[in-house]
């Protein structure tokens, strides 16, 4: 009698705990970093080459029409395009030196502050995109990573949960636009002329010329398919396989959509932020990847990264996924 | 045989890491995503991605259509803007202007034309005229693009 009434709260503390094992080793696994070094590596480097480039901002009228949103409320308006160079060759710079492991955490929270200004100050003037957003909370992220987590053969939970973090935000802000699209127009928003309409809104490009041609039946599925994939982003943390599934999915899209709109181009560095779903470790004992953006960063300085025998082991074992 | 007993040191462990840092840095980031989405609002790095969330309808639609021409007089689309309600995020919605005024004046398009980074780029250098139309279809599809309903020509600045 008395077991009976014992027993459900034990089951309970039992479940609970079988339950926060899970999500403790999902989230803080212990690792070497190699999988962190290497997605802090194609963040930087996707940055360096589609970003810090000064947008023509600087027009009279635009001056005149400065709306000031997030931190940029409490900053003072650019005035002119030099001082915007000079802020987007010290984001470049520290860009760099991140790539190079030099000063890492030093160089990507310099990186992080000059690169929200470069990339987000567009946003003030009128009209917000999302296209640079992930990629910016992406390097925020690894701002926060601890300083010795960066260093070389670091092995510990600090390799871990970055990647965890940024996998699932980057399957939360699919799932985000999708139930945004969902939520506010409904089935209608796939199943309608929706998309026709959209695309008649901008110049027609001539992927867009040729689906406008098609039957309404067409872009209707192609409607259909973004919306199915957005809301079902999740899976992406299943397995390996469908997060390698999604990742394709993610890329056509973005590709798709900036074939057909061709102002997606912001959009295109989300592709970088995929880099945390992917498991470097495996690539790196292959002849397709033997070298690592660590020892390009220690060669420049001088000295080879030590990875343990059973470190390097333990990574191949390890998936991020 | 005198029993010896050696007492052996336990190994030397690593301290263990501490969670709550990573554990704060969790609970903050996914707790201001979570809030984000659900409300809707933009707290910047973190925003609901709307996305395109707005669906327009094919029936009865009507477009403002922006072009710029140039000293040939080609017309090169720039912008267009859907007569309805849309709910937007700092942007000046033309159907607002229209709905208070009835029509558009260069004030108006210059302000639109000032808040869209593709007219800024397209028009800088090219552009010797901005043209404003309304088209109007009762029914739209993709292959009726060319065959609006009205074509109603507003203002040319």
């Amino acid at each position: 009698m008395v077991a009976s009434v014992i027993t459900p709260p034990a089951r309970s503390l039992s479940l609970n705990s079988n339950v926060l094992q899970k999500i403790k080793s999902y989230f803080f696994t212990e690792d070497v970093n190699f999988n962190l070094q290497f997605t802090k590596f194609v963040v930087c480097a996707t940055l360096l080459v589609f970003a810090g480039y000064p947008p023509k901002l600087f027009s009279t009228d635009l001056l005149t029409n400065f709306q000031p949103i997030g931190v940029f409320k409490f900053l003072p308006q650019l005035q002119s395009a030099e001082t915007f160079n000079w802020i987007s060759t010290f984001f470049r710079l520290f860009l760099l030196g991140a790539i190079l492991n030099f000063y890492t955490r030093t160089c990507l929270t310099g990186a992080a502050i000059f690169g929200v200004y470069n990339l987000i100050y567009k946003y003030n003037f009128g009209v917000i995109y999302h296209g640079n957003w992930l990629i910016c909370t992406a390097l925020l992220f690894l701002v926060a990573v601890p300083t010795r987590a960066w260093k070389p053969g670091y092995r510990g939970i600090h390799s871990t949960w970055p990647l965890r973090l940024l996998q699932i935000y980057t399957c939360m802000v699919y799932v985000s636009a999708g139930l945004q699209k969902f939520s506010r127009s409904g089935f209608s928003w796939a199943w309608s002329e929706n998309l026709a309409v959209r695309i008649y809104s901008n110049k027609l490009t001539p992927v867009a010329e040729f689906l406008m041609n098609m039957d309404p039946l067409v872009l209707r599925t192609v409607a259909l398919g973004v919306l199915v994939a957005e809301l079902t982003s999740f899976a992406a943390l299943i397995s390996k396989k469908w997060a390698y599934f999604y990742l394709v999915v993610w890329a056509f899209m973005h590709l798709g959509i900036q074939l057909t709109f061709s102002y997606h181009m912001d959009f295109l560095m989300n592709i970088g932020c995929f880099a945390a779903f992917i498991n470097w470790s495996r690539l790196r004992n292959t002849k397709y990847l033997s070298f690592s953006p660590l020892s390009i960063g220690k060669a420049v300085i001088g000295e080879a990264p030590q990875y343990s025998q059973e470190s390097a082991m333990s990574a191949k074992s390890q998936d991020p996924i | 045989m005198p029993h010896e007993t050696k007492m052996k040191t336990p190994p030397k462990t690593a301290k263990p890491e501490s969670l709550f840092y990573p554990m704060v840095v969790l609970v903050l980031i996914f707790g201001l995503q979570i809030y984000a989405s659900v409300t809707k609002k933009e707290i910047f790095p973190f925003a609901p991605f709307r996305m395109y969330s707005y669906g327009f309808s094919g029936e009865n639609l009507s477009l403002v259509r922006i072009f710029c021409t140039n000293d040939d007089g080609q017309e090169n689309l720039l912008s267009s803007y859907r007569l309805v309600k849309v709910e937007s995020y700092y942007t000046t919605d033309i159907s607002d202007i229209l709905d208070a005024k009835g029509t558009l004046d260069r004030s108006d398009v210059e302000k639109i034309r000032s808040q869209t980074s593709s007219l800024v780029r397209e028009t800088e250098g090219i552009c010797t005229h901005l043209k404003v139309y309304k088209l109007t279809w009762d029914h739209f599809d993709g292959r009726l693009r060319d065959h609006p309903t009205s074509k109603e020509f507003i203002l040319e600045l």
